[in-house]
């Protein structure tokens, strides 16, 4: 294994990226259909379940300094249920993947370019993301920093200059419908959150694990924070029987923006899901070529990642048939299904390595 | 080197052997001193030495003395300040060959060579490529020596530590590593000499040829990783920095290295103006680049994807100007830009008296004509001279060039895919830059991977009595520190204020 390392900074950032725009992108219309005008109710019950998950993925991570989630879980379980417990996460990631990218490529197809086939962005984003991980993590990480703050200043300026059409009279009455609405726009948020498991794929990489929990459980916080202003800006602006309906509110918001003379500023849409889909290509694609190669015995990965790519485009078109069939899914079924991978078996693991008294850095390993 | 060959034992035999080693080339000189006692014979290259030297300090003090067995025990009475007994055919030929004269005597057969150094030198002066409004006047020229010697002039410490190699099988170019002791990384020092010494080349006409050989593997890139630069007062700001230097004989673009992307966009006069205007021309600098190679791709995904964005005014102008040009608007500012290259690739090789010509030609009446024949919409022509005017702006003559390559990529991305294909265009280009290493460095350095330190020199510039470190990745880790930052003069120079 060639020494990369990247700092804890770099990794985190890579974990923002990899969900705050999915998560804007896709997730925002599936909360705001569940929770309604409750979503930022559900955003702050979000906050513990997504600083556990925080926790958990640094703390196992600190547990087994320079492993990655398959390594770990096989010493953890022992080699063949833990072989089957790696796949298990290596599917959950990559399926997790291709309903991000298909989410994106169906977002470009509808509000961008509806006339450029769909599996032009596909390739087009798979290139550079393959291009980024065979240039090695560093590349990834670096690349993600640069890209990350251009984001986020992006991000804050688009909802200051939404500011103006908002009203934020829309949110109440506040629990309508009592709490029910808001736990499950909070399971929705919960599932979201707990892909930031894939983070156990990049910590290896991390130079020192020091204070990596603190930081960890600081940049969930940051997480929850950015989804405030899309949760509640949407029915802010819009109100709720509008924004319900939307497919894309987020982006339906950013149209609004008008500065000057300078208006229908799609283009800015354009950038920020650009770099964040490829954020988030490019993290998934690297843990799954990874964890692919370390179950597999192999040295290297990078050669891994064209095929893997392939197969993330092919089996994107073909798990759904359309937007609003993904759409369902991340409804109905997603939350459960992530839940269950992203939480409980992180959970359990951390647990018995507890119980077992894992220590970091057992002789031998 | 190839097998020494002694000294023969009789003074023709050795003017022979010479002769024959240089294939009795007539450029090669004999002068035979017919001393009374000792016969002597002079060998020198008429083109490396300077003959008044020779004149005045070998020749005629060897005639008045007469010489006689005794003074050539003591030595020759030879007024040259470097002076050396020779043992081999092969040293004497090489010695030869760097503008000494070689002096033989006769029983017993000895060889000496005195360093009469001449031949034809350019004099010292303005940078040709990097002009300067206030700042040193003086640039570096052909000659090594005098190039050492403009850096040693600014550096008087003992620090400075300079190391010759002779690179190229025929050429025997001498190449200078340059360095401070103390503030360069060791270890890139020695990565910098390995890597030069591995060298295999016939000759080394400039130091472009030992930067493609020694830059980090990489892969293609359009980016220049190793600085050049012609201004021994940037070189000397690059040592202070830390950085490596290195010199090739025969050209005055000396090498600094390791060097980082923002290197590229700065020029040193930001460092010799007040900060507060440095800052502003940094940041106009650093835009102008981006828009050098990005506005034409831009323009082009406007006007074809998404005329939603252009103000409605400003959309009406633009289509109005463009009704009746035949041609969709990415053939356009192909066109343009195509024609353009070709213009600046014509001015730049012809004589500064036809070049003018050509702009008026190219710039006035092809500009000015295509337009007014309708074949090019005035939008962009506009943007084309624009995307040309930024370049010119970028004051690294390397960076100006990959812009012009990345242009044409993005124009035909934007072209065909639009926003997208554009913004993947940029986001390749970011992964390109980051994965480039100059001798380790991440070429992006400062910026990331980040360190706010350097930001005192990125973007902004901060006045010198607050510009406190070294670069984090350059500077040894024991010499971050460049100045303790108490020098700023707070009008005071007693340190007590009287109250």
């Amino acid at each position: 294994m060639n020494k990369e390392a990247i700092s804890k900074t770099q990794a985190l950032m890579l974990g923002i990226s990899g969900i705050t725009v999915s998560g804007h992108l896709l997730f925002i219309p599936v909360i705001l259909n569940l929770a309604g005008r409750d979503a930022w109710i559900s955003l702050a019950l979000a906050l513990f379940p997504a600083l556990y998950i925080g926790y958990v993925t640094a703390s196992l991570a600190c547990r087994f300094p320079g492993k990655t989630i398959v390594e770990y879980v096989q010493t953890i379980c022992g080699k063949w249920l833990g072989r089957a417990f790696g796949w298990l996460i290596i599917v959950y990631f990559f399926h997790d993947l291709t309903l991000n990218v298909r989410g994106f490529g169906e977002f470009y197809n509808a509000a961008i370019t509806p006339r450029t086939p769909i599996l032009v962005y596909l390739i087009g984003i798979h290139i550079l993301a393959v291009y980024a991980i065979r240039s090695g993590v560093e590349v990834l990480a670096r690349t993600n920093q640069f890209f990350l703050v251009i984001l986020i200043s992006m991000g804050i300026m688009a909802s200051l200059l939404t500011m103006r059409n908002k009203d934020y009279l829309n949110l109440l009455p506040i629990m309508e419908y009592g709490i029910k609405p808001a736990l499950g726009g909070m399971v929705s948020l919960m599932s979201l959150f707990t892909t930031i498991f894939v983070l156990g794929m990049v910590f290896p990489f991390v130079q020192s694990t020091r204070n990596l929990k603190r930081n960890s459980l600081i940049t969930m916080g940051v997480l929850v924070l950015m989804f405030i202003g899309p949760l509640t800006g949407a029915i802010a602006t819009f109100g709720l029987e509008r924004s319900i309906g939307l497919n894309f509110p987020t982006f339906l918001m950013l149209r609004d923006i008008k500065v000057g003379q300078l208006q229908r500023l799609d283009l800015v849409a354009v950038l920020l899901w650009s770099l964040g889909s490829f954020g988030k290509v490019v993290l998934f694609l690297h843990a799954i070529t990874l964890g692919i190669a370390k179950l597999c015995g192999m040295s290297d990965y990078r050669m891994l990642v064209v095929p893997v790519a392939v197969l993330v485009i092919v089996t994107s078109l073909y798990n759904s048939d359309s937007f609003i069939e993904l759409y369902r899914f991340l409804r109905d079924f997603y939350p459960y299904y992530s839940i269950l991978i992203g939480l409980i078996v992180p959970s359990l693991l951390l647990a018995v390595a507890l119980l077992r008294k894992m220590h970091p850095n057992p002789e031998g390993g | 080197m190839s097998a020494q060959t002694p000294l023969h034992h009789c003074l023709d035999d050795n003017i022979n052997a010479i002769c024959e080693m240089f294939g009795h080339s007539d450029d090669l000189s004999v002068r035979l001193l017919d001393l009374p006692e000792n016969p002597m014979a002079l060998l020198f290259i008429g083109s490396l030495v300077d003959r008044q030297i020779v004149d005045e300090f070998v020749v005629n003090p060897l005639l008045q003395s007469g010489l006689g067995d005794a003074s050539l025990q003591n030595g020759l009475p030879v007024a040259t300040s470097r002076f050396k007994a020779l043992a081999s055919l092969e040293e004497a030929a090489e010695r030869l060959l760097q503008g000494d004269t070689l002096i033989l005597a006769d029983s017993p057969a000895k060889a000496y060579s005195a360093d009469t150094p001449g031949g034809e030198q350019r004099p010292i002066s303005e940078p040709a490529s990097e002009s300067v409004v206030r700042g040193p006047k003086d640039s570096f020229t052909e000659t090594i020596q005098i190039n050492i010697g403009l850096i040693r002039k600014r550096l008087y410490t003992t620090d400075l530590r300079v190391i010759n190699l002779n690179i190229g099988n025929t050429s025997h170019t001498p190449i200078t590593v340059i360095y401070l002791q103390g503030i360069a990384r060791e270890d890139i020092v020695t990565e910098v000499q390995n890597r030069l010494k591995r060298i295999d080349i016939d000759g080394i006409l400039e130091s472009q040829y030992i930067e493609e050989i020694i830059e980090d593997p990489h892969g293609y890139t359009p980016f220049p990783t190793i600085f050049s630069t012609e201004r021994p007062d940037r070189v000397c700001a690059g040592l202070l920095e830390g950085r490596v230097a290195i010199l090739t004989g025969g050209t005055p673009f000396a090498l600094i290295v390791p060097s980082v992307l923002p290197m590229f966009l700065y020029s040193n006069e930001d460092y010799y103006q007040r900060f507060d205007v440095a800052t502003f021309l940094k940041v106009l600098r650093t835009v102008t680049f981006v828009l050098s190679f990005t506005m034409p791709g831009f323009y082009v995904m406007l006007l074809t994807f998404h005329q939603e964005m252009i103000p409605t005014m400003l959309l009406i102008a633009l289509a109005g100007q463009r009704e009746g040009v035949p041609f969709g608007i990415a053939v356009e500012v192909t066109i343009m830009e195509l024609t353009f290259e070709i213009l600046r690739e014509a001015g730049i090789r012809l004589p500064k008296t036809i070049g003018i010509a050509v702009s008026i030609v190219g710039g006035l009446v092809l500009g000015q004509a295509a337009v007014s024949a309708g074949l090019i919409g005035p939008g962009t022509v506009i943007t084309v001279s624009l995307t040309a005017i930024c370049s010119f702006s970028t004051p690294s003559y390397g960076i100006a060039i990959a812009s012009r390559l990345i242009r044409f990529v993005l124009l035909f991305l934007s072209a065909v895919f639009g926003a997208f294909g554009f913004f993947c265009g940029i986001i390749f280009l970011i992964i390109h830059i980051n994965k480039l290493r100059s001798f380790g460095v991440p070429y992006m350095s400062p910026i990331v991977p980040f360190h706010l330190r350097d930001w005192k020199d990125i973007l902004v510039r901060f006045p010198w009595w607050a510009m406190t470190t070294r670069p984090h990745e350059t500077a040894a880790p024991s010499a971050r520190v460049r100045m303790r930052g108490k020098n700023k003069w707070n009008g005071d120079p007693e340190g007590s204020r009287p109250t």
